[in-house]
């Protein structure tokens, strides 16, 4: 997974969170706000409503007052024949009603009903002269007239469902007072006015659509249902209470939800591409560069590790490079062991088969001919007989020094000729040049290298009695794989000391069949192949020690 | 109402002059000339208290509080309220030869009311704004375009419904509910042509509806009292329908609570006397209920159909409507009213 992918892993949840907890919050925010406002609203209704209905309630009682009190309406229920009364009386209290009704539309009647029940009186001001009194009007008059109350007002709904705000009273005839509690059949009659409260079943129908439920009228103060729920005394005993269907304030929450959860998805989304470019921008990137520069580093694009001025990454990037650049110099070293011969400090053979295949790449890639030098120290054993190992070693250190000498000399002054040296093994050493075996370059090596035997090897004053026989090969010229070419120079070199040693020998002097024969298989070593391989060396007198 | 009110409000102080009579009778319902002339022979003021509805009219008789001393009834309410006890008995009153009414007159006005005048229900119009006189009931409760807004109608529910139900072919007095219910639509139907409901007479004198009635809703003897407003122009018309009308005949009645019963009556049988009921006649433009009255009338009124209603013309005489239909007929008459404001 990369770094981007688990920042994302570990942003998005997180902000994602973050913000469906604050939307969350939001949402429960926004519905208690929504919840005190449509309350405070459902209140302010319900007040609508109460002073609608006051305001009936006082027409009502207004007209009731009036009316019952005027001379006219005195007479007419003073009055014993009932057709008198009709012709002549009753539009008297027509006209004391009609004189009170404010003309503004609102549906008055009044109506007064006999000790017995019966009615004797009926009016109002609507434009159907058929309407007659409804059936729960007129029952609720004659309740009056049957219950122990002077007075009594409330809503009546009848049949056909308009609802009438109806005030009746006990008017005593005679005195028109109000009539005492308690039934009077001959005396009382009752007077009733009923209003048709318009604006109150407006504001009830508007409040039923509006909240999704009726406006519930009780006898008795109503027990809260539900948070939004609220009431109201409209008169003595009588409670109006709303309570919104639960659709009510699904809509507006839904939406708020829906707008909100969007914002969130939104808002996340947002900042989680904001939080990622910074993370890019500061950890990311760099992060990625040093990664960058590392596999480089490791694929040896580059040597070394940019140091950014920043903070962690910085530091990292600093630390790689410090640990990189003790890497790097503990492999040297480690490879520098590894290829150094411990005796001489000139390369051993791992250095030199190393450098053999690079040579002949390089040989086989310029067309330039590569010579090796096979050298093998004639009477060395003796000097370790004699002078001891120590001795012996610090001889061959001395060779080796001698050869990387004549080596760097020979290569120095030719602007082309590249060359060196190793220990294979024992007394033997090699020299790698790239130049023709007869050139000068060679030439001159191999004479100032056997120039440094003639009358003993002399090692810190002391001289020795060895010399060096050396073979000579190369390579395309003799040898077509790196191998050979080590057999070609060793068999050369077998030669030479053949021949008496402390001489050369070139490979390509060699008589054909003897150079051609007992060539090495692939990749072989001499030393690998057996003494077995080489030819016989000749009983030649060497060097003295 | 209100009017009624405030006339009786300025009636007390008067009434409590012992030399005058408070005579209750219709807007210009009696000749100056005569009124000067009893004044001018017995010294006694005639206080007149006018009203323009019989129903108002009824409710002062009844309110034993109102200072009236005579008043002219209409014979259909006159036996109720003698019945009641609230008039005196004119039976017994001394009246010549020559001032008794024909016997079909008395005979409506009954014991307790003495024959003043009598007159029929019809069409007032302005001769000078309709293009062809009205002949039915039929232009007048559905009328041309041109007459919206020109028409006033009597908010007298007697009369008004008697115009619809004589229109519609049905009993001018029917009680019954759906002879009324009809007439009650097709008045509906009306309402939006009237400019108003009240007597075209009084209507007149209104300043917002001044000049602007064209036709409505009268009696004999209407277009005198609106061409009285005309400054000489007698533009106004009166005519019978010739679906007929319905005939009414006014009462002298004396109040029981007159305090000076005597001159009351004496001021009735002055009324009756022929060369006065002739004057009266004469100013209001009405027949006459005493043929020796009728007698001194020029032959030009005694032929004009403006007065006297053509005879083949069907006519209903005016008697008490039922009772138990007055509830629904003043019903019906609130609800135009109603419906006419809210237009």
């Amino acid at each position: 997974m990369t770094l981007s992918r688990r920042a994302l892993a570990v942003l998005f949840p997180i902000v994602l969170l973050g913000h469906i907890l604050a939307g969350g919050a939001a949402y429960l925010g926004y519905r208690h706000a929504l919840v005190t406002q449509n309350r405070a609203r459902l209140q302010q209704n319900l007040s609508q409503l109460q002073n609608a209905y006051a305001d009936y309630a006082s027409l009502d009682s207004q007209l009731l007052y009036v009316v019952r009190n005027s001379p006219a309406f005195l007479t007419f229920v003073d009055e014993s024949d009932a057709e008198y009364r009709t012709r002549v009386l009753a539009i008297g209290v027509q006209d004391s009603l009609q004189s009170l009704v404010p003309n503004d539309g609102t549906s008055v009647s009044c109506s007064v009903f006999q000790s017995d029940g019966k009615q004797i009186f009926y009016f109002d001001n609507g434009a159907d002269p058929f309407q007659r009194l409804g059936t729960r009007q007129s029952a609720f008059a004659q309740a009056v007239l049957n219950d122990d109350v002077a007075s009594r007002s409330g809503l009546v709904t009848e049949g056909d469902g308009t609802t009438y705000l109806a005030m009746a009273a006990k008017v005593l005839a005679r005195t028109g007072g109000v009539g005492v509690a308690g039934p009077q059949p001959d005396q009382s009659v009752v007077m009733q006015v009923a209003v048709r409260p318009r604006r109150f079943e407006t504001i009830r129908d508007t409040m039923a659509r509006e909240y999704g439920a009726p406006v519930a009228l009780t006898d008795l103060p109503p027990a809260s249902h539900g948070e939004l729920s609220a009431s109201i005394r409209l008169a003595a005993g009588l409670y109006a209470q709303e309570t919104p269907s639960v659709a009510y304030l699904r809509g507006p929450l839904t939406r708020f939800a829906a707008v909100t959860g969007l914002f969130v998805i939104v808002l996340s989304v947002v900042s989680v591409s904001v939080l990622m470019a910074l993370v890019r921008r500061y950890i990311i990137v760099p992060v990625e560069e040093l990664d960058r520069q590392v596999t480089a580093i490791t694929e040896n694009r580059r040597q070394d590790i940019d140091v950014p001025d920043m903070g962690e990454v910085g530091r990292l990037a600093a630390n790689v490079r410090l640990l990189h650049g003790q890497l790097t110099r503990s492999l040297r070293q480690i490879r520098q062991l590894y290829e150094t011969d411990l005796v001489t400090g000139i390369g051993n053979r791992i250095y030199f088969n190393d450098k053999l295949d690079q040579f002949y790449q390089l040989s086989a890639t310029t067309g330039r001919p590569l010579t090796m030098l096979f050298i093998d120290l004639d009477n060395f054993k003796q000097v370790n007989d004699v002078h001891g190992h120590r001795t012996g070693d610090a001889l061959l250190e001395a060779v080796a020094c001698a050869l990387s000498a004549a080596v760097r000399d020979a290569t120095e002054d030719g602007a082309e000729a590249m060359g060196t040296v190793a220990r294979l093994s024992g007394d033997e050493f090699t020299a790698l040049i790239m130049a023709d075996p007869r050139s000068t370059v060679v030439r001159a090596l191999i004479d100032a290298f056997l120039l440094k035997f003639r009358g003993g090897f002399q090692v810190d004053a002391a001289s020795y009695p060895v010399t060096a026989s050396i073979g000579v090969a190369t390579a395309p010229g003799d040898a077509g794989t790196p191998t050979h070419l080590l057999w070609c120079a060793d068999h050369a070199m077998y030669h030479a000391k053949a021949a008496g040693r402390n001489t050369v020998a070139f490979y390509a002097d060699l008589p054909r069949d003897e150079a051609a024969g007992g060539a090495p298989e692939r990749g072989v070593m001499p030393e690998e192949r057996g003494r077995a391989m080489r030819p016989p060396l000749p009983q030649a007198a060497g060097p003295a020690v | 109402m209100l009017g009624v009110g405030l006339a009786l409000l300025a009636l007390r102080p008067v009434a409590a002059q012992a030399n005058a009579l408070n005579f209750l009778v219709w807007e210009w319902g009696i000749s100056p000339d005569v009124v000067r002339a009893w004044t001018a022979m017995t010294g006694i003021a005639i206080n007149q208290i006018v009203f323009d509805n019989g129903d108002r009219r009824d409710l002062l008789i009844a309110n034993v509080d109102a200072p009236i001393d005579l008043a002219v009834v209409d014979s259909a309410h006159v036996q109720a309220f003698g019945e009641r006890g609230l008039l005196l008995d004119q039976a017994g009153l001394p009246l010549p030869e020559t001032s008794r009414s024909e016997e079909r007159w008395r005979g409506m006005c009954g014991r307790y009311g003495v024959p003043y005048s009598w007159g029929n229900t019809g069409i007032v119009y302005r001769a000078d704004r309709m293009k062809v006189a009205p002949q039915s009931w039929g232009d007048l409760l559905k009328p041309d375009l041109a007459l919206a807004g020109h028409i006033a109608m009597t908010d007298d529910q007697e009369e008004l419904l008697a115009a619809a139900l004589n229109f519609m072919g049905r009993p001018m007095n029917s009680g019954d509910p759906g002879d009324l219910r009809r007439a009650f639509e097709l008045l509906r139907a009306q309402s939006p042509a009237v400019l108003t409901y009240g007597l075209p007479s009084t209507a007149q004198t209104r300043r917002d509806v001044r000049g602007q009635i064209f036709i409505g809703l009268g009696g004999t003897g209407d277009q005198k009292t609106l061409n009285m407003a005309g400054a000489g122009t007698e533009t106004w018309r009166f005519v019978t329908p010739r679906e007929g009308a319905m005939v009414w005949t006014d009462c002298l009645v004396v109040l029981r609570r007159t305090r000076n019963p005597g001159m009351a009556e004496r001021f009735v049988a002055f009324l009756a006397q022929a060369d006065n009921a002739a004057a009266n006649a004469m100013f209001l433009r009405q027949p006459t209920t005493n043929p020796h009255a009728a007698a001194l009338l020029p032959a030009r009124m005694r032929e004009d159909p403006q007065i006297y209603p053509p005879a083949d013309y069907p006519i209903l005489y005016r008697g008490p409507f039922p009772t138990d239909s007055l509830p629904l007929r003043r019903h019906i008459l609130s609800a135009l009213l109603a419906i006419h404001d809210a237009q």
